[in-house]
Parts: structure tokens; sequence; C-alpha cells
């Protein structure tokens, strides 16, 4: 019998509590005047982005653009060797006719052309590998080692757009700008390797793999990792991914 | 009133006090649920379908063009050897996945009948590269023809991840004959 009293005195006793609290706050005014640290600014929401075949469509221009900035570097100009200085300059006029085909579909799409490099991806793998390549001990080589990849993930970028975007017309027109960057990453792939032995994967005496020209049977959207740079005390080298955009490198 | 009615009636009150809220919070999920649905400033985006029946004949069509590019590479795989031998074999394999993925995509409604060797003359290896790069191009071509009317995601991601690779091919045939990466312009890059 105690229990029970207890217990409604209780659930009593809060609920007049409750409302108590809830009547002095209702007299309260805003501004109470209670000492309070820091002003607390109004929240403000993230704007809504929505991945839509414009957006995907400036972000390739932006790849694209990213491309024609780190290939026509002054380093990767400077520290390419002959072949590769030719490669480069062959790759860049590529990238040029992406990017004037890529602007009437961006514009026929309501969207308004991007005309600088996609800068997550600029900032996140090729400031520093340019920056590598600079100090490097061995960059004429460095310098195909990131085109290839750099190319790779040209290609790899139209290819993984495909999934996201829902107009097949315009799938079908980003995998025709796919072919060029493709071709171009397997052509570095042999200026590294040549020959028909450097089409098939391999490893070196170490047991380590070789850059292959047909590395894979269907295209892969995974992150290209790269060793590049000068060499640190420890022997060791220093390794970048590089990767397609993802939902926070996209220009909305 | 005994000690346990009492207990009873508390845990009816308590049940019934959950079963409320539970109901309450229902309809209200419900209720923005359908007030967003209706007023007309949510965004109304249909998602592109997975699969489509409609894309089968586009999809068969791509497998009998992969099947001739497999008869193409089993007449250049014969005429070649040493390193020569094993890259057109890798090439080779990768066109009979490509069948294989292509028709296991369709299942039951997949065409996989044999393919027909496309125009190959060239003697040595420098020669046979030559034309297969021209022949891959000629598919990649039709792949990306394909995708302007394939609605399926699958056959569409599957068919892109197919086109990044074959332009491989090309390069690797081509600059493997010739030693230049100008080789890619000369025959007529896209």
């Amino acid at each position: 019998m105690n229990e029970r009293i207890n217990r409604r005195t209780l659930i009593l006793n809060g609920g007049t509590a409750a409302a108590a609290g809830v009547i002095l706050a209702a007299c309260g005014s805003e501004h109470s005047g209670i000492a309070r640290v820091g002003e607390a600014p109004a929240a403000t929401a993230l704007p809504e982005a929505h991945v839509s075949d414009v957006v995907l469509l400036r972000t390739a221009e932006s790849v694209e653009q990213l491309a024609l900035e780190a290939l026509g570097s002054e380093v990767l100009m400077s520290k390419a060797g002959d072949t590769g200085k030719a490669a480069i300059e062959q790759f860049v006029g590529a990238h040029r006719a992406n990017v004037a085909a890529l602007a009437p579909l961006v514009q026929q799409h309501g969207g308004e052309s991007v005309t600088t490099p996609n800068t997550r991806m600029m900032k996140n793998y090729v400031a520093t590998a340019t920056a590598l390549i600079a100090e490097s001990d061995t960059p004429d080589t460095d310098v195909l080692v990131f085109v290839h990849a750099l190319e790779g993930v040209v290609a790899a970028t139209y290819q993984a757009f495909v999934a996201w975007t829902s107009e097949p017309a315009l799938r079908s027109a980003m995998m025709s700008l796919a072919v060029v960057p493709s071709e171009q990453s397997a052509a570095t792939a042999q200026l590294l390797r040549s020959g028909t032995a450097g089409i098939v994967p391999g490893v070196d005496k170490n047991g380590a793999d070789l850059v292959a020209t047909l590395p894979s049977a269907f295209g892969p959207l995974s992150a290209y990792g790269i060793t590049i740079g000068k060499v640190n005390e420890s022997g060791a080298r220093t390794s970048i991914n590089m990767e397609t955009p993802s939902l926070n490198s996209l220009e909305y | 009133m005994d000690e346990t009615t009492a207990d009873n009636s508390t845990a009816r009150t308590r049940r019934g006090l959950i079963g409320s809220l539970v109901a309450a919070g229902a309809a209200v999920a419900v209720a923005s649920r359908a007030s967003a649905a209706g007023d007309g400033t949510s965004p109304t985006t249909t998602a592109p379908p997975k699969r489509d029946e409609a894309d089968t004949a586009t999809v068969n069509a791509l497998i009998a063009r992969e099947q001739d590019m497999v008869a193409t590479y089993e007449q250049a795989v014969g005429g070649a050897g040493g390193d020569d031998r094993a890259a057109l074999e890798l090439m080779h394999a990768h066109h009979i996945a490509y069948v294989q993925a292509l028709a296991a995509l369709l299942g039951p409604d997949s065409d996989v009948s044999a393919g027909q060797a496309l125009a190959l003359q060239g003697g040595t290896y420098a020669q046979a590269a030559q034309e297969l790069a021209a022949h891959e191009r000629a598919t990649i071509n039709r792949h990306v023809e394909a995708l302007a009317s394939i609605r399926g995601t699958d056959a569409a991601n599957l068919v892109a991840s197919i086109i990044t690779v074959e332009a491989r091919h090309v390069a690797a045939l081509l600059v493997s004959a010739t030693g230049t990466v100008q080789s890619l312009t000369a025959a007529g890059q896209n």
C-alpha cells in the first residue's frame, strides 16, 4: 500500500513540477537577463544539393580542366623527357577537344560551364603530386606514372558518371568522351613498359606489380595508387591515391 | 481493490499510453509524408531502372559483335608467337569475358551464337595490330551508340566498363606495334 501511494505521489509531484516549469517558462521574457557565455547564431540549413545530369556534366568539365592545368604545368613540362613531353602536348589537345564538346552539353541542360580545375581533386592529390615530381630523383619516370594515373582517372570519371546519369543519350555522350583519355592512359603505360611484353600484367624480381597496359578486363572505378617523389631516409617514397570525383567534389 | 488489481490497472494504463504514443507518432509520420508528396515543392525524380526488358535486343547485338571479336582474335593468336601471342591471348580472353558478362545480364534471353571473324590480312604483328585496333574502335563505337538507347543502369554500367578497356586495347595494339604515342592520332583517334 505504501509503495502504491509513493508511486502516485511521485507522479503527482512530478506532474506538478513540470506544469510549474511550463508556466514559469511562459511567463518569462525572451531576454531573461540570465548570464550566458557566447552568442548562439541562428542555425542556417545547408542548401539541398541534387546530383543531376547537369551537375555531372559540370563536374566532367572541371575534371577536364584539371587535366589541362596539370598537364600544362611548368613542372610537368620541364621534368618530362622528350617522349613524355611530346605525349603530353598531344594529350592536352585531346582534353581541349573534350572541353569544347562538353560546353554545349552543359548549356543544353541549363547549366553554366566550369572553366576552372576541380578544386578538391587539385587540392587532394594533383598539387601534391606536382610538388613531389618537382623534387624527385627520377622526374621523367614520375611524370609518366602521374600522367598514366591522371588519364585513367579522367576516363574512370565518365565511366563512374554513367551510373548517376539519368538520360541514356547523355551516358552515351559521356562515354564517347571517355575513350580518348582511356587510350592516353594505356599509351602512357606503354611508355613506362613498352612492347607487347608491357601489355600483360607482370611482377618484377621482388614480386612487385609492374605497370601493365591492360591490367584488367573491365574498367575499374577504384583509386589509382601511385608512388612518386624523392626517396626519404627510410628508403620509401610517397604514395598517393588518385580518385574519381565523389559527392563532395561535384560541381553543383 | 487489492494490490494485484491495482498493478494490472497501472500496467494497462502504461501500455495504453505507449500504444497511444506509437499510434500518434505513426499518424504524424504518415501525415508528414503525405504532405511532402503533395506540396508540389519536393523533387519528383524517378530513378532509372536497374534492368529493362527493352534492352534485350540491344545487348544481344553487342554480344554478337563481341563474339565476332572473339573469332577475330582467335585467328590473330594463331599467327603470333612469344610476347605478341601472350598479348593477343589476353585481349582474346577479355572479349570472351565481355560475351559472358553481357550474356549473364540477359540470362535465358541471351543469344550467344558463334561469331564470324572480321577481316584480318596482316602477316606481321604490326600489320595485324593496326587492323585489330580498327576493329576495336568500330566495336567501341557500337557500344557507345548502344548506350544511347540502353535504359537499364546495370547494362549501361557494364557496357561503360567494357568501353574504357577496349579503348586501352586500341592504344596497346597501336603503341606496341609502332613504338609511338602519335600512332593514336595517326590511326584516327576520336
